[in-house]
Order: structure tokens, then sequence, then C-alpha cells
């Protein structure tokens, strides 16, 4: 007894080499277990495959960084960066995270997660460098302005 | 092809960030010269430089950070839409800690 796992279709080997091309185009929309003795396999397009890759995987992460905000963990062992945010930075990530991971989830654009922690990392690493965040704070004075020659 | 009009005027905020701009050049051309062009044609478009623009958030928000090196070359530049101008606040190496 085999319980199916996404509506898949389940066939023995034997089958799926004498309907090789039936079952990989069926496989593409739908996964398709494959029998052989004791083992289980399952042909699976590549895409759901990342998809369920990067969504365990990201799940892993915003778990464990919501239990260490619950927790009260002064600093993030997921995220140590984020110490160089301030009370309001902190939360505006964490309402971000929270919002791109489930956009993701339905999207399965998981870019738009990881440039969202690219953004968010550099931000700190910026902050981390007083020189580098006074330059960047620093009123724009357009009458100081030098231009690049084409 | 850009369209000549379309292109974006880039400005230093000072005389300093232009030497820093320029100190860089003589350390990475090619690599100073292709950021560059992406600020005269892409300055805001991630998906032509992926992994290389980042957009800051926080209270550096409406800044971006092109990584000219991965390991710590930068510049940091804000765009003004309207003006079609790109003003780069600072050019050099910057190490990230994490």
């Amino acid at each position: 007894m085999v319980t199916p796992i996404l509506s898949d279709e389940v066939i023995n080997s034997t089958e799926l080499r004498n309907n090789q091309k039936r079952w990989l185009d069926r496989a593409y929309v739908n996964p398709v277990s494959i029998m052989s003795g004791n083992k289980k396999l399952v042909l699976l397009n590549r895409e759901h495959a990342k998809h369920m890759y990067s969504l365990t995987h990201y799940a892993e992460i915003v778990l464990q960084f919501c239990r260490e905000r619950i927790g009260g963990e002064s600093e993030s062992k997921v995220f140590p960066w984020t110490k160089y945010l301030n009370k309001e930075e902190a939360e505006e990530f964490s309402r971000e995270l929270l919002t791109t991971f489930e956009k993701a989830t339905n999207s399965r654009e998981w870019l738009l997660f990881e440039e969202l922690l690219e953004d968010w990392k550099a931000t700190a690493n910026a902050i981390s460098n007083p020189d580098l965040t006074k330059a960047l704070l620093a009123k724009a004075e357009p009458s100081k302005y030098v231009k690049l020659k084409e | 092809m850009s369209n000549s009009k379309s292109r974006y005027d880039i400005d230093f905020e000072n005389g300093r960030v232009e030497k820093d701009w320029f100190a860089l050049k003589g350390e990475f051309p090619e690599r100073v010269s292709d950021c560059e062009e992406f600020l005269r044609n892409n300055p805001e478009d991630r998906r032509k430089a992926i992994g290389i623009l980042k957009k800051l958030k926080g209270r550096h928000k409406g800044k971006l950070q092109y990584d000219i090196t991965k390991n710590d070359a930068r510049v940091w530049y804000f765009v003004d839409r309207k003006e079609r101008m790109v003003v780069i606040k600072y050019a050099g190496h910057h190490p990230d800690k994490y």
C-alpha cells in the first residue's frame, strides 16, 4: 500500500520502461511514483522539486528566527547582522521577512526572498561602518556635485 | 541599444567621492566601466545586476549598493528619477562583516 503524495500516480518499473514517454510527459505535470521492489521513487518536475526544497530551507530559517524573537534572544544566530539594526528596523525586517516568505510560498519566486535578505544584510553591513553611514545620511548639497563626463 | 536621451547623468556628491571613484577605477578599470554603464542605463534594475545590486532598507532606504567586486569594492548612490540623475555618495572598499 502506497499513500499518494501530491495526487501522484503509482506505477511499477516495468510500466515505466514500456511507456516511458507517456509517463515522463505525465510527470512533467504531476508527480509519478515508481515502485521497484521495495524501492519507492518519484519522477517530479525539477521546478516543483526546486520549490519544495526552497520552501523547506527557508521555512526552517524563518521558524528559527521567529523562535529567537519569541524567546527574546539578544543576538540572532540565524541572522547575526541584525544586531546592527535599531528597534524599528528590526521590526520592519521581521515584518518584511514574514510577508515576503508568504508571497514567495504562493508565487514560487524565491529570488524575491533571497533579495530581501541580501538587501537587509547590506543595510546592516553599511550601518556597521560609522564613516559610511555618516556619508550616506549626509544631506545632499547639489552645489558641490561634480559631474562624471561620458 | 539604449537611447542616448534616456541615459542617466552621473554626479559625485563631492570632489572626494570623485577621487575615490577614480581610485577604484584604477584598481578595477573594466568593472568600474561596467558599473558606469549600468548606472547610465538601468540604475535600479536588479534583474540586470543579479547579486550585484542591493536596495538598502531602514535608515538607508532609497540608497543603492553596487558591488564592484565580490570582496569589498562598493559604490553607494541614489537615483533622482525626475532629473534622470544618479548621485554617487560613496565609493571605496568596505569589507562585509557578515
